[in-house]
Protein backbone atom coordinates (compact mmCIF):
# COMPACT_ATOMS: atom_id res chain seq x y z
CA UNK A 1 0.00 0.00 0.00
CA UNK A 2 0.85 3.42 -0.44
CA UNK A 3 0.87 6.45 1.54
CA UNK A 4 -2.51 7.78 0.27
CA UNK A 5 -3.89 4.80 0.67
CA UNK A 6 -3.00 4.43 4.17
CA UNK A 7 -4.07 7.72 4.99
CA UNK A 8 -7.31 6.91 3.73
CA UNK A 9 -7.58 3.92 6.08
CA UNK A 10 -5.81 6.04 8.67
CA UNK A 11 -8.93 7.01 11.06
CA UNK A 12 -10.77 3.57 10.39
CA UNK A 13 -7.82 1.63 11.08
CA UNK A 14 -7.18 4.02 14.46
CA UNK A 15 -11.08 2.34 15.45
CA UNK A 16 -9.97 -1.17 14.75
CA UNK A 17 -13.02 -0.48 12.19
CA UNK A 18 -10.23 -2.14 9.00
CA UNK A 19 -10.34 -5.02 7.63
CA UNK A 20 -8.05 -7.53 8.95
CA UNK A 21 -5.88 -7.54 6.15
CA UNK A 22 -5.80 -3.83 5.46
CA UNK A 23 -4.60 -3.75 9.40
CA UNK A 24 -1.38 -5.59 8.95
CA UNK A 25 -0.64 -3.59 5.78
CA UNK A 26 -1.28 -0.42 7.40
CA UNK A 27 0.70 -1.83 10.28
CA UNK A 28 3.47 -2.83 8.02
CA UNK A 29 3.73 0.56 6.36
CA UNK A 30 3.62 2.33 9.29
CA UNK A 31 6.63 1.03 10.48
CA UNK A 32 8.41 1.90 7.33
CA UNK A 33 6.96 5.14 7.04
CA UNK A 34 8.10 7.97 9.03
CA UNK A 35 5.40 10.81 7.30
CA UNK A 36 2.42 8.22 7.77
CA UNK A 37 3.77 7.36 11.54
CA UNK A 38 3.39 11.18 12.07
CA UNK A 39 0.02 11.27 10.41
CA UNK A 40 -1.19 8.92 12.81
CA UNK A 41 0.10 10.69 15.97
CA UNK A 42 -1.51 13.52 14.70
CA UNK A 43 -4.64 11.71 14.34
CA UNK A 44 -4.51 10.27 17.87
CA UNK A 45 -3.78 13.41 19.35
CA UNK A 46 -6.91 14.98 17.84
CA UNK A 47 -9.09 11.89 18.93
CA UNK A 48 -7.36 12.32 22.27
CA UNK A 49 -8.64 15.93 22.40
CA UNK A 50 -11.94 14.79 20.94
CA UNK A 51 -11.97 13.16 23.97
CA UNK A 52 -11.80 15.41 26.37
CA UNK A 53 -14.41 17.76 25.44
CA UNK A 54 -16.68 17.73 28.38
CA UNK A 55 -20.19 16.28 28.05
CA UNK A 56 -23.26 17.95 29.72
CA UNK A 57 -25.01 16.18 32.73
CA UNK A 58 -28.72 16.56 32.60
CA UNK A 59 -31.56 15.49 35.30
CA UNK A 60 -35.05 15.10 34.73
CA UNK A 61 -37.73 17.02 35.98
CA UNK A 62 -40.52 14.44 36.20
CA UNK A 63 -42.70 16.50 37.45
CA UNK A 64 -42.18 19.38 34.64
CA UNK A 65 -42.34 16.76 32.20
CA UNK A 66 -45.56 14.80 32.94
CA UNK A 67 -46.95 18.84 33.58
CA UNK A 68 -45.44 19.45 30.18
CA UNK A 69 -47.24 16.38 28.79
CA UNK A 70 -50.61 17.15 30.16
CA UNK A 71 -50.27 20.47 28.37
CA UNK A 72 -49.28 19.13 25.31
CA UNK A 73 -52.19 16.79 25.32
CA UNK A 74 -54.64 19.36 26.56
CA UNK A 75 -53.34 21.65 23.09
CA UNK A 76 -53.65 18.94 20.93
CA UNK A 77 -57.44 18.07 22.07
CA UNK A 78 -58.10 21.39 21.40
CA UNK A 79 -55.98 21.53 18.09
CA UNK A 80 -58.69 18.41 17.00
CA UNK A 81 -61.73 19.91 18.24
CA UNK A 82 -60.56 23.69 16.57
CA UNK A 83 -59.95 21.71 13.27
CA UNK A 84 -63.14 19.31 13.45
CA UNK A 85 -64.95 22.52 13.88
CA UNK A 86 -63.41 24.46 10.83
CA UNK A 87 -64.10 21.18 8.87
CA UNK A 88 -67.58 21.18 9.97
CA UNK A 89 -67.97 24.92 8.97
CA UNK A 90 -66.48 24.04 5.51
CA UNK A 91 -68.49 21.30 4.75
CA UNK A 92 -71.81 23.32 6.38
CA UNK A 93 -70.05 26.24 3.70
CA UNK A 94 -70.40 23.96 0.85
CA UNK A 95 -73.38 22.36 1.48
CA UNK A 96 -74.95 25.87 1.43
CA UNK A 97 -73.16 26.64 -2.09
CA UNK A 98 -74.44 23.52 -3.28
CA UNK A 99 -77.86 24.12 -2.45
CA UNK A 100 -78.18 27.94 -3.56
CA UNK A 101 -78.38 27.13 -7.22
CA UNK A 102 -81.23 24.46 -6.69
CA UNK A 103 -83.51 26.78 -4.65
CA UNK A 104 -85.82 28.93 -6.49
CA UNK A 105 -87.32 31.31 -4.77
CA UNK A 106 -89.89 33.69 -6.37
CA UNK A 107 -92.80 35.90 -6.01
CA UNK A 108 -95.57 35.46 -9.15
CA UNK A 109 -98.75 38.07 -9.48
CA UNK A 110 -100.60 35.73 -7.95
CA UNK A 111 -98.62 32.91 -6.57
CA UNK A 112 -95.60 32.72 -4.00
CA UNK A 113 -93.45 30.10 -5.31
CA UNK A 114 -90.52 28.22 -3.02
CA UNK A 115 -89.24 25.23 -3.93
CA UNK A 116 -85.54 23.17 -3.52
CA UNK A 117 -83.87 19.91 -4.97
CA UNK A 118 -85.18 21.25 -8.59
CA UNK A 119 -81.92 21.44 -11.01
CA UNK A 120 -81.68 25.42 -11.71
CA UNK A 121 -82.89 26.43 -15.05
CA UNK A 122 -83.14 29.97 -14.58
CA UNK A 123 -86.51 31.84 -13.70
CA UNK A 124 -88.76 29.43 -15.03
CA UNK A 125 -92.27 31.02 -17.73
CA UNK A 126 -95.10 28.81 -16.60
CA UNK A 127 -96.40 27.47 -19.53
CA UNK A 128 -99.66 29.24 -21.34
CA UNK A 129 -102.09 25.85 -21.59
CA UNK A 130 -103.97 26.56 -24.27
CA UNK A 131 -108.24 25.94 -24.25
CA UNK A 132 -109.89 23.98 -26.80
CA UNK A 133 -112.70 26.61 -28.46
CA UNK A 134 -115.17 23.71 -27.91
CA UNK A 135 -115.41 23.04 -24.67
CA UNK A 136 -115.30 26.67 -23.79
CA UNK A 137 -118.38 26.77 -25.68
CA UNK A 138 -119.53 23.53 -23.53
CA UNK A 139 -119.17 25.96 -20.72
CA UNK A 140 -120.38 28.96 -21.67
CA UNK A 141 -123.62 27.12 -22.46
CA UNK A 142 -124.03 25.16 -19.14
CA UNK A 143 -123.51 28.33 -17.66
CA UNK A 144 -126.31 29.85 -19.80
CA UNK A 145 -128.39 26.73 -18.65
CA UNK A 146 -127.73 27.02 -15.21
CA UNK A 147 -128.40 30.92 -15.38
CA UNK A 148 -131.78 30.15 -16.85
CA UNK A 149 -132.84 27.67 -15.11
CA UNK A 150 -132.54 29.95 -12.00
CA UNK A 151 -134.42 32.78 -13.61
CA UNK A 152 -137.37 30.28 -13.84
CA UNK A 153 -137.35 28.77 -11.34
CA UNK A 154 -137.66 32.68 -9.88
CA UNK A 155 -140.29 33.55 -12.38
CA UNK A 156 -142.62 30.37 -11.16
CA UNK A 157 -142.22 31.65 -7.38
CA UNK A 158 -142.71 34.98 -8.30
CA UNK A 159 -146.01 34.09 -10.28
CA UNK A 160 -147.22 31.62 -7.57
CA UNK A 161 -146.81 35.13 -5.15
CA UNK A 162 -149.13 36.65 -8.09
CA UNK A 163 -151.81 33.88 -8.26
CA UNK A 164 -151.90 34.38 -4.26
CA UNK A 165 -151.93 38.00 -3.95
CA UNK A 166 -154.81 37.81 -6.39
CA UNK A 167 -157.18 35.57 -4.67
CA UNK A 168 -156.50 37.84 -1.90
CA UNK A 169 -157.59 40.68 -3.44
CA UNK A 170 -160.23 39.20 -5.45
CA UNK A 171 -161.82 37.40 -1.81
CA UNK A 172 -161.08 41.28 -0.53
CA UNK A 173 -162.96 42.19 -3.47
CA UNK A 174 -165.96 39.78 -2.47
CA UNK A 175 -166.28 41.06 0.32
CA UNK A 176 -166.30 44.80 -0.34
CA UNK A 177 -169.35 43.82 -2.69
CA UNK A 178 -170.53 41.81 0.42
CA UNK A 179 -170.40 45.66 2.05
CA UNK A 180 -172.09 47.46 -0.77
CA UNK A 181 -174.77 45.00 -0.45
CA UNK A 182 -175.09 45.21 3.00
CA UNK A 183 -174.86 48.93 2.56
CA UNK A 184 -177.47 49.06 -0.21
CA UNK A 185 -180.04 46.81 2.20
CA UNK A 186 -179.28 49.08 5.57
CA UNK A 187 -180.41 52.08 2.88
CA UNK A 188 -183.30 50.44 2.29
CA UNK A 189 -184.12 49.44 5.80
CA UNK A 190 -183.44 53.02 7.00
CA UNK A 191 -185.73 54.59 4.24
CA UNK A 192 -188.66 51.89 5.15
CA UNK A 193 -188.39 52.46 8.34
CA UNK A 194 -187.76 56.39 8.01
CA UNK A 195 -191.40 55.89 5.67
CA UNK A 196 -193.00 54.15 8.50
CA UNK A 197 -192.22 57.03 10.87
CA UNK A 198 -193.38 59.28 8.44
CA UNK A 199 -197.01 57.52 7.61
CA UNK A 200 -197.38 57.18 11.61
CA UNK A 201 -196.74 61.19 12.09
CA UNK A 202 -198.41 62.37 9.28
CA UNK A 203 -195.74 64.25 8.23
CA UNK A 204 -194.91 65.03 4.11
CA UNK A 205 -192.00 63.48 3.88
CA UNK A 206 -189.79 65.89 1.13
CA UNK A 207 -189.03 64.48 -2.67
CA UNK A 208 -186.16 62.18 -2.42
CA UNK A 209 -182.19 63.77 -3.54
CA UNK A 210 -181.17 62.89 -7.09
CA UNK A 211 -179.11 59.97 -6.36
CA UNK A 212 -181.02 58.48 -3.63
CA UNK A 213 -181.79 55.38 -3.75
CA UNK A 214 -185.15 53.99 -4.46
CA UNK A 215 -187.00 50.34 -4.40
CA UNK B 1 -28.74 -5.40 38.47
CA UNK B 2 -32.68 -3.80 38.07
CA UNK B 3 -34.92 -5.29 35.29
CA UNK B 4 -33.97 -5.09 31.70
CA UNK B 5 -35.25 -1.59 29.67
CA UNK B 6 -37.86 -4.26 27.78
CA UNK B 7 -39.46 -5.47 31.06
CA UNK B 8 -39.27 -1.43 32.28
CA UNK B 9 -41.34 -0.83 29.06
CA UNK B 10 -43.56 -3.39 29.36
CA UNK B 11 -44.70 -2.71 32.97
CA UNK B 12 -44.95 0.86 31.87
CA UNK B 13 -47.27 -0.48 29.11
CA UNK B 14 -49.37 -1.67 31.57
CA UNK B 15 -49.66 1.08 33.60
CA UNK B 16 -46.80 1.12 36.19
CA UNK B 17 -45.29 5.01 36.16
CA UNK B 18 -42.31 3.30 38.83
CA UNK B 19 -41.56 1.59 35.83
CA UNK B 20 -41.32 4.79 33.15
CA UNK B 21 -39.16 6.90 36.09
CA UNK B 22 -36.75 4.19 36.42
CA UNK B 23 -36.21 3.88 32.54
CA UNK B 24 -35.80 7.73 32.51
CA UNK B 25 -33.38 7.53 35.83
CA UNK B 26 -31.61 4.79 33.49
CA UNK B 27 -30.90 6.55 30.16
CA UNK B 28 -31.13 10.48 31.17
CA UNK B 29 -26.97 11.00 31.44
CA UNK B 30 -26.26 9.06 28.56
CA UNK B 31 -28.96 10.78 26.60
CA UNK B 32 -28.03 14.22 27.84
CA UNK B 33 -24.50 13.33 26.90
CA UNK B 34 -25.21 12.00 23.28
CA UNK B 35 -27.92 15.36 22.84
CA UNK B 36 -24.93 18.29 24.45
CA UNK B 37 -22.38 16.52 22.01
CA UNK B 38 -24.67 16.64 18.57
CA UNK B 39 -25.88 19.91 19.01
CA UNK B 40 -22.56 21.31 20.10
CA UNK B 41 -24.34 23.41 22.96
CA UNK B 42 -25.02 22.67 26.71
CA UNK B 43 -28.00 25.46 27.09
CA UNK B 44 -30.04 23.38 24.73
CA UNK B 45 -29.71 20.05 26.44
CA UNK B 46 -32.04 20.41 29.36
CA UNK B 47 -35.06 21.28 26.64
CA UNK B 48 -34.23 18.79 24.59
CA UNK B 49 -33.88 16.33 26.85
CA UNK B 50 -36.97 16.96 28.14
CA UNK B 51 -38.47 16.32 24.74
CA UNK B 52 -36.83 13.37 24.25
CA UNK B 53 -38.55 11.91 26.99
CA UNK B 54 -42.23 13.48 26.22
CA UNK B 55 -41.93 11.69 22.74
CA UNK B 56 -41.47 8.68 24.71
CA UNK B 57 -44.08 8.96 26.78
CA UNK B 58 -46.75 9.75 24.15
CA UNK B 59 -45.28 7.00 22.22
CA UNK B 60 -46.50 4.57 24.86
CA UNK B 61 -49.71 3.30 23.10
CA UNK B 62 -47.84 2.83 20.21
CA UNK B 63 -44.57 1.22 21.31
CA UNK B 64 -44.12 -2.60 19.55
CA UNK B 65 -41.58 -4.49 21.67
CA UNK B 66 -38.58 -6.07 19.53
CA UNK B 67 -35.99 -6.22 22.03
CA UNK B 68 -34.10 -3.00 20.92
CA UNK B 69 -34.86 0.13 23.44
CA UNK B 70 -31.92 2.00 23.29
CA UNK B 71 -31.64 1.92 19.25
CA UNK B 72 -35.62 2.95 19.71
CA UNK B 73 -34.06 5.86 22.30
CA UNK B 74 -31.25 6.52 20.58
CA UNK B 75 -33.43 7.58 17.06
CA UNK B 76 -35.75 9.68 19.05
CA UNK B 77 -32.96 11.42 20.77
CA UNK B 78 -31.09 12.14 17.00
CA UNK B 79 -34.51 13.38 15.46
CA UNK B 80 -35.16 15.84 18.81
CA UNK B 81 -31.23 17.13 17.81
CA UNK B 82 -32.02 17.28 14.30
CA UNK B 83 -35.32 19.42 15.10
CA UNK B 84 -33.69 21.48 17.82
CA UNK B 85 -30.67 22.20 14.98
CA UNK B 86 -33.12 23.27 12.39
CA UNK B 87 -34.82 25.59 14.89
CA UNK B 88 -31.46 27.60 16.40
CA UNK B 89 -29.05 28.92 13.79
CA UNK B 90 -27.11 30.85 16.76
CA UNK B 91 -24.01 28.38 17.12
CA UNK B 92 -20.96 30.68 17.27
CA UNK B 93 -18.73 30.13 14.51
CA UNK B 94 -15.43 28.96 14.61
CA UNK B 95 -14.36 31.96 12.45
CA UNK B 96 -14.46 34.62 15.05
CA UNK B 97 -11.75 33.08 17.07
CA UNK B 98 -9.01 35.36 16.35
CA UNK B 99 -5.60 32.97 15.47
CA UNK B 100 -2.91 32.76 17.58
CA UNK B 101 -0.06 34.36 16.77
CA UNK B 102 1.96 32.21 15.15
CA UNK B 103 5.78 33.72 16.95
CA UNK B 104 5.08 32.19 20.22
CA UNK B 105 6.17 28.56 20.82
CA UNK B 106 3.35 26.43 20.25
CA UNK B 107 3.17 24.92 23.78
CA UNK B 108 2.21 28.62 24.96
CA UNK B 109 -0.34 29.10 22.51
CA UNK B 110 -3.31 28.12 23.88
CA UNK B 111 -3.76 26.67 27.65
CA UNK B 112 -5.12 23.21 27.40
CA UNK B 113 -8.65 24.47 28.71
CA UNK B 114 -9.06 26.57 25.78
CA UNK B 115 -7.57 23.83 23.41
CA UNK B 116 -10.23 21.86 24.48
CA UNK B 117 -12.79 24.73 23.99
CA UNK B 118 -11.81 25.00 20.97
CA UNK B 119 -12.08 21.67 20.07
CA UNK B 120 -15.90 21.63 21.27
CA UNK B 121 -16.44 24.24 18.88
CA UNK B 122 -14.97 22.90 15.81
CA UNK B 123 -16.70 19.45 16.54
CA UNK B 124 -19.91 22.12 16.82
CA UNK B 125 -18.91 23.49 13.66
CA UNK B 126 -19.50 20.45 11.54
CA UNK B 127 -22.33 19.98 9.44
CA UNK B 128 -24.77 17.89 11.16
CA UNK B 129 -24.14 14.53 8.98
CA UNK B 130 -20.55 14.79 9.83
CA UNK B 131 -20.96 15.69 13.75
CA UNK B 132 -23.81 12.58 13.92
CA UNK B 133 -21.41 10.00 12.74
CA UNK B 134 -18.49 11.37 14.52
CA UNK B 135 -20.74 11.48 17.48
CA UNK B 136 -22.14 8.15 17.49
CA UNK B 137 -19.05 6.31 15.94
CA UNK B 138 -16.51 8.41 18.53
CA UNK B 139 -18.32 8.81 21.56
CA UNK B 140 -20.98 6.56 22.00
CA UNK B 141 -18.79 3.74 20.44
CA UNK B 142 -21.34 2.32 18.29
CA UNK B 143 -20.28 0.62 15.01
CA UNK B 144 -20.75 1.65 11.68
CA UNK B 145 -23.44 -1.14 11.16
CA UNK B 146 -25.51 -0.06 13.97
CA UNK B 147 -24.95 3.82 12.96
CA UNK B 148 -26.54 2.47 9.51
CA UNK B 149 -29.49 1.44 10.86
CA UNK B 150 -30.19 4.31 13.23
CA UNK B 151 -29.76 7.12 10.19
CA UNK B 152 -30.52 4.94 7.24
CA UNK B 153 -27.39 5.57 5.70
CA UNK B 154 -24.95 3.13 4.35
CA UNK B 155 -21.94 1.91 6.39
CA UNK B 156 -19.72 2.79 3.51
CA UNK B 157 -21.10 5.98 3.35
CA UNK B 158 -21.10 6.78 7.33
CA UNK B 159 -16.99 5.46 6.79
CA UNK B 160 -16.38 8.04 4.26
CA UNK B 161 -18.07 10.74 5.91
CA UNK B 162 -16.34 9.68 9.42
CA UNK B 163 -12.87 10.06 7.76
CA UNK B 164 -13.93 13.20 6.76
CA UNK B 165 -15.04 14.79 9.73
CA UNK B 166 -11.94 14.09 11.39
CA UNK B 167 -10.08 15.29 8.18
CA UNK B 168 -12.34 18.50 8.61
CA UNK B 169 -12.00 18.93 11.88
CA UNK B 170 -7.68 18.53 11.97
CA UNK B 171 -7.67 21.09 9.20
CA UNK B 172 -10.11 23.98 10.86
CA UNK B 173 -7.90 23.43 14.41
CA UNK B 174 -4.54 24.11 11.91
CA UNK B 175 -6.39 26.99 10.90
CA UNK B 176 -6.52 28.55 13.97
CA UNK B 177 -3.05 27.62 15.32
CA UNK B 178 -3.26 24.27 16.86
CA UNK B 179 -1.09 22.66 15.10
CA UNK B 180 -1.11 18.45 16.25
CA UNK B 181 1.72 17.38 14.34
CA UNK B 182 3.58 20.02 16.09
CA UNK B 183 2.42 19.19 19.03
CA UNK B 184 2.88 15.10 18.80
CA UNK B 185 5.14 13.66 20.50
Amino acid sequence: VNCAEVREQLSLWCYGDASPADADRIATHLESCQSCRREEIALRRLLGLIDQVPAPDGRIDLARLYHKAMTAETRRTKRWRRLGLIGCAAAAGVLFLLAIPRFDFRLDSDQLVIRWGSEWRGPVERPMVPVAPARQADSDAANVREQVEILSQLLIAQSENLDEHRDKLNAFQHRLEGFDRALLAGLRSWRSTERDVAALSGLQLPPSRKGDVHE
Amino acid sequence: MGPAEVDLMELWRQGDPAAFEDLVRRWERPIARLLGRLLGRADLVPDSCQEVFLRVLRARPNYRENGSFGPWLYQIALNVARDAIRRSNRIRPLGRLEPADPRQPAETRYGQQETVELVRRAVAELPTPLREVLVLRHYEGMKFEEIARLTATPASTLKSRFAVALNRLRNQLVEIGLDLEETAP
